[in-house]
């Protein structure tokens, strides 16, 4: 056994080498710079640049916009992903075309789909034009607090796709008996996938959870493309503060925000391992 | 025996003191034997260099030459007294035609390897209904006698050798000019030089010294090749450097061109380098050029072999010839520079300075006093450099010393971090810094050390013309931004009709540009407001409304300005001075040209009732990188900017500087302006005609009319009266510094150009704008907390 774990280290040599140099060394190195005060004398400061980076207003406002982010797209991602798998799972292998088609989304360039929102959400844009027929005001869907709605819809256009996927796989191996005697006792739609679908698929449901939150941490560019590095304060976003500071070469910021943010996931993922360990105990 | 040893002790002692000095005896050094800073405190300039048996000497445009003294390190400065160099000959030519004017112009100098020549070119100015033509006739060759001191005279009866010129000659329209010679040099008795040809080919000149007779060797380089430079090789052949520049390379092409029977055959071909100044060393093999600010060396005609062998801050030099010294020094010059190498690699000075000078004149000035100052160092100067705080991130020390504006993003970083070397240990520096003016003081100094040097200074203010508010009975100008404002509103259109003549803006602005000038400039003035008073940094403000409120209610179109720019007219940018009340080009220093001879005076506005009014001050500073190996010489460096500043730049920066400066020009323009008035006089003496008499009678007052206000005016640069002056203003001095944003930046839509382009094309009101620009500022000021 010991000859064939070491003969497993030459191929994981390569992945090592890049894991240690692009992730290990630089996480190291970051908090070197989080511990000095980036000056001439780059004197060390210990936890003074983390006082003053978490009481900075625009850091705070930025750590509130993305938790709020995170809380509104993963829930709607997550729950919109298992309804759609749930009905596609219904109708395969005749559902063939729409499984397919659902990813596609994940592979498109932001950018280009950016384009396209800028024309739809303009002032009189198409999505204008509806609500003027129906009777409704103009928005301005580009500027303001308004500017949720189109980033959290391209956020769930996009994200869907994928979180489908991972539900369709995980609803494969779903076995049919249980949902014939589930039918049997005359459960519906809803009562089969919260009693024999979802305890079933706990993992996965776990995987699309923390995916899409991972991802939603990650709504930025759209802001940034459409509204720049000082977007409204309801979609500034913590990247761009760490953006902002990053172009102004104050890495002793930009890595001071990094690593409180990372605690606060490690935080958060650690708490939802946990609920998960636990349910998975319940159901199992 | 005792005195046997303490012979060997002496002799020993005094060979390993030699043995220390030798080096110091037997290494010519670097020099800068002459530089014109166009300062006007250079006593001659510089028309051309030549140099024979060890001497080198710099011709000025007159009579005047300096003589290289080696040992001193300076110019001795000759006069040449023939007359042919003061003019005086003109006056005695004969065959001179009624309407035709002989004159004779010196074109230089020429070095031989017999002595030294003059060549002078010989025109006629030809009055015909008023308009005047030159017409070349003849070039002449003057050898001149050269004493055991190596001073020069040209006999008054030296006899001349008439060149054959006339295939160098260009004509355009009624007028004829002789083609130049690029290097010349006389070798073997032949005057060789580059020149153009009629069809504009380059050619080698080949003129022979006894008789003048000419050959030109028309040359046929290969497609997009140029001629740079060319200098003698061996075997009496030229070397022709051809530069050949295309999209993917950028090489010089080496050629030999044998003057006798006029063949030419490549010789090498040096890649990636643009090379200039070439000299040859024929007894060495060995090619000297300069090539990227140095100087370098190529053995044989094999590029591999080149290599550099010290910094060399000269610009293309074909105009000025290149030398190989007796010393083995390596000679050149430029317009304004001419100077001495060592051509010993090994003997390169052991500390390398490099400046990024920005092309401010003093610090790229001080390079070459410093030179001649600290033989231990060369100076380099860069003409780029990378990012400087991503520089200072790296802990570079490629750059030793940066010249940037306080108004440069890089620089706030620099002194908010403290990435500027300290340079409090120069008393000269210190001293200097600390008599600065108060406003300026807060970029250059930091935690109570000075950082920075400052070396460029420009104001800008509205102004205005006291006789067109004279003449508009404006009694009471405004004071404020908003008064300025309210005048433009109401005040300014009556004022405009009932005064026709006179303009209240410039004339040659369409009414839209006014609007968005006048804007900028009350925005600017605004933002300068924020950085230097202890006021909240926000533009959504009563006094910014009131501000906007104000501008809006100025009518533009009726002011007199043009509706559109229409390209069939010719714009005019002068607007009578003396008939337009206001300008938005004002600029405040303690020159007489600026506060005392000009028709306009500074506008001083502050913003509203409750403030001061402000002068923003663009400044640019010198300062030292703090991870530079050669802090010591780099303050050096700076001392000597200091000591090459001019008495008018210091007494704009330091309010304790009152010394009225002497116009450096003023005796020898007057002494012109009087000799043209006395040959006007003259010339009215000999007229027999009425008309002409009472033309030149016409002439000579509005000489003396011009030679009166010259007197007033120009005797000095900064007159006490216009020091005086200037310090009225002088203490409202502030240095416009980077706060965080770019006001012209367009990165993104949201950005303040975007918001204020809006604005003034009305796609926004001012309550969107300010909101905008203040949620902007505001978060940036927020996230720097």
């Amino acid at each position: 056994m010991f000859d064939r774990k070491r003969s497993a280290l030459p191929f994981l040599l390569p992945g090592l080498i890049g894991l240690f140099v692009f992730y290990v060394i630089p996480f190291f190195g970051g908090m070197y710079y989080s511990f000095t005060d980036g000056s001439y004398q780059n004197a060390f400061v210990w936890f003074d640049n983390y006082r003053a980076v978490w009481q900075n207003p625009m850091f705070r406002l930025g750590l509130k916009n993305t938790m709020f982010f995170s809380a509104v797209c993963t829930p709607l991602v997550w729950v919109l992903a298992f309804l759609v798998a749930m009905l596609l799972n219904r109708i395969k292998p005749r559902g063939a075309f729409f499984r397919n088609s659902v990813i596609l989304p994940y592979f498109m360039p932001s950018c280009a789909i950016l384009l396209i929102w800028l024309v739809l959400f303009d002032y009189g844009g198409p999505i204008n034009r509806f609500l003027t027929d129906i009777g409704v005001d103009r928005v301005s869907w580009l500027d303001g607090s308004a500017m949720r709605v189109p980033v959290i819809l391209l956020f769930v256009w996009k994200n869907l796709g994928l979180a489908i996927v991972i539900f369709l796989a995980a609803m494969q191996s779903v076995p049919e008996p249980y949902y014939e005697y589930a039918r049997l006792e005359g459960a519906g739609f809803f009562r089969q996938a919260w009693y024999v679908t979802l305890p079933m698929i706990v993992p996965s449901a776990f995987l699309v959870f923390i995916l899409c939150w991972i991802n939603s941490f990650k709504i930025f560019k759209e802001v940034y493309f459409i509204s720049g590095a000082y977007p409204d304060q309801s979609v500034y976003t913590l990247q761009n503060y760490m953006n902002n500071m990053f172009e102004d070469l104050n890495y002793q910021k930009v890595t001071t925000a990094a690593y409180i943010f990372a605690a606060i996931v490690f935080l958060i993922f650690g708490v939802i391992y946990f609920i998960q360990k636990r349910l998975q105990k319940r159901l199992g | 025996m005792h005195l046997f040893r303490k012979l060997i002790s002496a002799a020993l002692a005094t060979v390993m003191l030699l043995c220390a000095a030798l080096p110091a005896l037997a290494a010519p050094g670097d020099a800068t034997v002459f530089r014109d800073d166009y300062s006007g405190s250079s006593e001659i300039s510089l028309s051309s260099m030549a140099y024979y048996n060890g001497h080198i000497y710099i011709f000025s445009y007159d009579n005047r030459y300096g003589l290289w003294n080696d040992a001193e390190g300076k110019l001795d400065l000759y006069e040449l007294n023939n007359t042919l160099f003061t003019g005086e000959a003109d006056d005695e030519s004969e065959d001179q035609d009624e309407g035709e004017t002989r004159y004779t112009s010196f074109n230089g100098a020429i070095s031989g390897d017999d002595g030294i020549y003059f060549l002078f070119a010989t025109s006629k100015t030809i009055e015909e209904d008023g308009s005047y033509d030159s017409q070349f006739e003849t070039m002449e060759l003057y050898k001149a006698e050269v004493a055991e001191d190596g001073t020069l005279s040209l006999p008054e009866d030296a006899e001349p050798v008439e060149m054959e010129w006339d295939d160098m000659v260009d004509e355009y329209d009624n007028s004829s000019y002789p083609n130049g010679l690029s290097n010349p040099q006389i070798r073997g008795g032949k005057l060789v030089g580059s020149t153009y040809l009629d069809s504009g080919d380059r050619a080698i000149a080949v003129l022979d010294v006894e008789d003048g007779s000419c050959t030109l060797i028309d040359l046929q380089p290969d497609d997009e090749c140029y001629l740079n430079s060319w200098c003698f090789y061996q075997d009496g052949s030229v070397l022709l450097n051809y530069g050949h520049y295309t999209e993917e390379t950028s090489e010089s092409v080496l050629h030999t061109l044998n003057l006798e029977t006029e063949e030419e055959a490549p010789l090498c071909t040096v890649t990636g380098k643009y090379i200039y100044s070439m000299v040859y060393d024929e007894a060495k093999d060995t090619l000297y050029f300069a090539c990227n600010g140095e100087l370098c060396r190529m053995k044989g005609a094999d590029a591999s072999t080149i290599e550099s062998i010290s910094a060399l801050s000269v610009d293309n030099g074909d105009g000025q010839p290149t030398f190989l010294t007796d010393d083995g020094r390596y000679l050149t010059g430029d317009y304004q520079t001419v100077v001495l190498r060592g051509t010993d690699p090994s003997q390169r000075a052991e500390i390398s300075l490099t400046v990024y000078s920005s092309y401010n004149s003093y610090v790229q000035n001080a390079a070459y006093t410093f030179g001649n100052t600290h033989s231990n160092v060369e100076v380099v100067m860069a003409t780029s450099y990378e990012d400087v705080v991503q520089a200072m991130m790296n802990q570079s020390d490629a750059v030793d010393i940066y010249v940037l504006s306080v108004s440069d993003p890089g620089y706030a970083a620099l002194l908010e971090r403290g990435y500027l070397a300290d340079l409090s240990s120069s008393d000269k520096i210190t001293n200097f810094v600390n008599s600065v003016y108060p406003g300026l003081q807060d970029v250059l100094i930091r935690d109570g050390k000075v950082v920075a040097l400052p070396v460029e200074l420009y104001t800008s203010c509205m102004s205005y013309s006291p006789k067109a508010a004279e003449a508009l009975g404006v009694t009471e100008l405004p004071t404020s931004w908003l008064e300025l404002f309210r005048f433009l509103a109401e005040d300014a259109p009556a004022l405009l009709e009932s005064h026709e003549g006179y303009n209240i803006l410039p004339t040659y602005n369409t009414a839209e540009d006014m609007r968005n000038q006048l804007f900028t400039q009350m925005f600017q003035d605004y933002m300068l407001y924020l950085e230097k008073e202890d006021v909240e940094f926000a533009f959504d403000t009563d006094l910014m409304h009131s501000l906007l409120d104000a501008f809006e209610k100025i009518d533009f179109t009726k002011l007199g300005l043009m509706e559109d720019y229409d390209d069939d007219d010719s714009v005019s940018y002068s607007s009578d001075d003396d008939k337009t009340l206001f300008s938005t080009w004002g600029t405040v220093d303690c020159r007489v040209y600026n506060m005392t001879s000009t028709s306009t005076l500074p506008l001083m506005l502050s913003l509203g009732t409750e403030d001061s009014p402000r002068l923003r001050a663009e400044m640019s500073v010198a300062f030292v990188n703090p991870y530079s190996k050669n802090q010591e010489a780099a303050i050096e460096y700076l001392e000597t900017t200091v000591d090459g500043m001019e008495q008018t730049f210091i007494i704009d920066l330091c309010p304790d500087q009152n010394e009225p400066v002497l116009n450096a020009y003023y005796e020898q323009n007057i002494q012109s302006m009087k000799e043209y008035k006395d040959s006007l006089e003259q010339q009215i003496a000999e007229c027999t005609d009425e008309d002409e008499k009472a033309a030149l009678q016409e002439q000579l007052e509005s000489q003396q009319q011009y030679i009166e206000d010259y007197t007033k005016n120009n005797a000095y640069d900064a007159s006490e009266e216009s020091i005086a002056k200037y310090r009225e203003y002088g203490d409202k001095l502030r240095a416009a510094e980077y706060f965080g944003v770019d006001i012209y930046s367009e990165s993104d839509k949201d950005s303040m150009y975007s918001q204020m382009t809006q604005y003034l094309q009305g796609a926004i009101d001012a309550n969107t704008m300010l909101q905008k620009l203040d949620k902007t500022v505001k978060m940036m000021i927020l996230e720097k907390q």
